[in-house]
Parts: structure tokens; C-alpha cells; sequence
């Protein structure tokens, strides 16, 4: 295996337990690769934010917990960064009805 | 003393005197459509740094043409002195992380760096300088420290250092590292410039988030830095929740002091 193959394997797997629900692997400490999971859903819902305030701004104080719920089972698209991530939510939300309901 | 252009900060940088010089985003940057801002700023000969965040150049694939292009054209027509990058891997596998996340600091994962770094040295029209990372998680069994992992890649594609005084910060208290033995082991004969920036503490952590004050405690490790070596630049980055133009200006002033008078104060 090429020393190129190996690190693509490292990181993938740690990537897919950090942004994509799968195993941590081995010795890695959990509650910093929790926390570091954590603060890239916070980095993807700020920049949604961003690219689409009104989304945030429909959600209210809901926003983020929603975002998070959200985040946790969807990586973020491949192409297409914030605007793209926020459409996909914004789909989310509107199957279950919930935009523009207020508080 | 320069500030991370963004689009909510033109105005103050418009204000602002004296300012040595301002790093833009890349990912934010379309070359054929500058914002004026930005054309003004050029064109009364403020040095524009362009500052990368999505090449992974720490990923296990080889930076992509078409990010390395998309840079080259940044700093053509900005006239960039310098492009600088991260030491951190961005994507692996069919993922996106969206942030920088840390490579293993083994020889053979620092092999790929370097290839990968001169990679990228061949694409670029200018210098190219790397920057130290803020982690909330490490690698297990490193084989290197962080600083002799970027001496030695330093020292093996003479690439320039953008140290993130915040971040070794951050590290420090995430990770229980000594900031300032990083700084001594540092290849401070190849620094290009400096990084400023405030954080907050959260749960048993500190969070490099870019949006909130820069601490005392980051202005004190940029004195040590500066007491070691005079850097041609610090920069201050903030990204969001910006603040009145009179809490920039102290910010910029105290950095300002700090590199005029570099021997920290109110030390025990």
C-alpha cells in the first residue's frame, strides 16, 4: 500500500466518524473528536447563516438546534458549500412543514 | 499591521489609517470581479495577501490543478506578494470537513505534505506560506511535535511560515503543549507573518472562533514571538459578530504596541 493510500484511509475514516456518523477509529480520544464534530456543525450553520438569513431568521432561536439535528446525519455537499448545505436543510424543513411557522 | 478584508469590514479598512496591508479569502475571491474595494486598495499599492483555506494541502490527494489555478489567478490580479495556506487537510474519501482538521505528524504523512507543498510551489506565482492550525482533537502516537514537524517541512521545500499565534494558543490550552517552546523550535528565519485572533472559552475548551475579542493572553505570546524575531506583518482575523469600528481600532492599536514593543508585560 502507498504511503498516499494509507493517509487517504486514515483520513477518511476519521472524516466519516467526525461528519458522517461512522466508527471513531482506535485511540483517537472521543470527547475531542466529539467536540471537534461539534464545531464543524457550528462553522456549517454559521455559514448557512450567512448565505441564507432568512432561513435563520424564519427558524428564530430554533435555527441552530434544528440545523444541528439536521447536520448530524448529512455531510456537508461535496459542491456547492454554504448556499448548497442550506438548500438541502431548507428541504428538510419544508417536509416537515415547519418554515415560516414562527415560534 | 493589516486585518482579514471582508466584504462587512470594507468600510473600516476604507477608514482606517496606516494600515501595512489586508489578506483576503481566496474562496471568496472571483479574479474577473474584484469588489472595488479591493481594486482601490491595490491600486494606492496596499499590499493584498492572498490566504487559501481549501487546497488540503495536509490531504492524502495532491492539491487539484483547479484550486491551485484559482490561486495563482488571485494573487495575478491582486498582485500578491504571497499566498499562504494551511498546514491541515480539508477533505478525504468523497467528504467535505468544511474547516481545517489536523494531520498525523508522522514521517510518512509529512513526506506527503511535502510533496504536496511543492506541488503547490510550482503552481504559484509567488511564495507560498504555510500556517500552523487550531485543534480541538489530535492524532494519536505523533512522531513529531508540531514544531519540528513544520521546520522539517521547512526546511525540505523552504516554504515560508505564517504562524497563528491564537492557535498555538488554542492548542495550548486544548492540548497541554508549552506555547512558548513551540515558538524557541519554530524556523523563525522563514517567517512570512503573523496571525491574530480572538477565541472564547466553551465547555473545557478554548474555541479559535474568529468572532469574538483577541485575549490577553494571545497578545502575550505575539510579544514573545516578536521579542524572538521581528515579523514583516501581523494580521488580525475576525470573521463575524464584528464589532463597532472603535473596538477594531483598540484591537489593531494594542497588536500595534505589542510589535513596537515586543517584550511582554505584566508577566509574574
Amino acid at each position: 500500500m502507498t504511503v498516499r493510500r494509507r493517509l487517504a484511509d486514515q483520513q477518511a475514516a476519521l472524516l466519516a466518524a467526525l461528519v458522517a456518523g461512522g466508527p471513531l477509529p482506535g485511540d483517537f480520544d472521543p470527547a475531542a473528536a466529539a467536540a471537534t464534530s461539534e464545531a464543524l456543525i457550528h462553522k456549517r450553520a454559521a455559514a448557512v447563516a450567512k448565505a441564507e438569513p432568512a432561513l435563520a431568521r424564519a427558524l428564530g432561536p430554533e435555527f441552530h438546534a434544528r440545523f444541528a439535528r439536521y447536520a448530524a446525519s448529512r455531510p456537508l455537499p461535496r459542491r456547492g458549500g454554504a448556499r448548497a448545505d442550506a438548500r438541502a436543510f431548507a428541504k428538510t424543513v419544508d417536509r416537515r412543514g415547519e418554515a415560516g411557522q414562527g415560534p | 499591521v493589516g486585518i482579514g478584508w471582508r466584504p462587512e469590514l470594507a468600510r473600516f479598512v476604507e477608514r482606517r489609517a496606516g494600515l501595512g496591508f489586508v489578506e483576503v479569502l481566496a474562496e471568496n475571491v472571483v479574479p474577473r470581479r474584484l469588489p472595488e474595494a479591493l481594486v482601490s486598495l491595490r491600486d494606492r499599492g496596499v499590499p493584498i495577501f492572498v490566504h487559501g483555506v481549501g487546497l488540503s494541502l495536509g490531504g492524502a490527494e495532491r492539491p487539484a490543478r483547479r484550486r491551485l489555478s484559482h490561486l495563482a489567478a488571485c494573487a495575478q490580479v491582486l498582485q500578491a506578494p504571497l499566498v499562504s495556506e494551511h498546514l491541515a487537510f480539508v477533505r478525504a474519501g468523497r467528504l467535505e470537513a468544511g474547516h481545517l482538521l489536523p494531520v498525523p505528524r508522522t514521517r510518512e504523512a509529512l513526506d506527503v505534505v511535502c510533496a504536496n507543498v511543492r506541488i503547490a510551489q510550482d503552481a504559484l506565482p509567488v511564495p507560498l506560506a504555510l500556517e500552523n492550525i487550531a485543534t480541538l482533537m489530535e492524532w494519536p502516537f505523533p512522531e513529531l511535535d508540531e514544531a519540528a514537524f513544520l521546520a522539517e517541512l521547512v526546511e525540505r521545500t523552504g516554504v515560508a511560515l505564517l504562524v497563528d499565534v491564537a492557535n498555538l494558543y488554542a492548542n495550548a490550552r486544548n492540548h497541554g503543549t508549552d506555547p512558548l517552546a513551540q515558538i524557541e523550535r519554530l524556523p523563525l528565519d522563514h517567517l512570512a507573518y503573523v496571525h491574530v485572533a480572538g477565541g472564547v472559552e466553551g465547555a473545557g475548551r478554548y474555541h479559535d472562533t474568529h468572532c469574538h475579542a483577541v485575549p490577553s493572553a494571545v497578545l502575550d505570546l505575539l510579544g514573545e514571538l516578536c521579542a524572538r524575531r521581528s515579523p514583516a506583518g501581523v494580521l488580525l482575523e475576525r470573521d463575524g459578530d464584528f464589532p463597532p469600528d472603535a473596538e477594531l481600532d483598540a484591537e489593531l492599536d494594542a497588536i500595534a504596541a505589542v510589535v513596537a514593543r515586543p517584550i511582554p508585560q505584566g508577566r509574574p
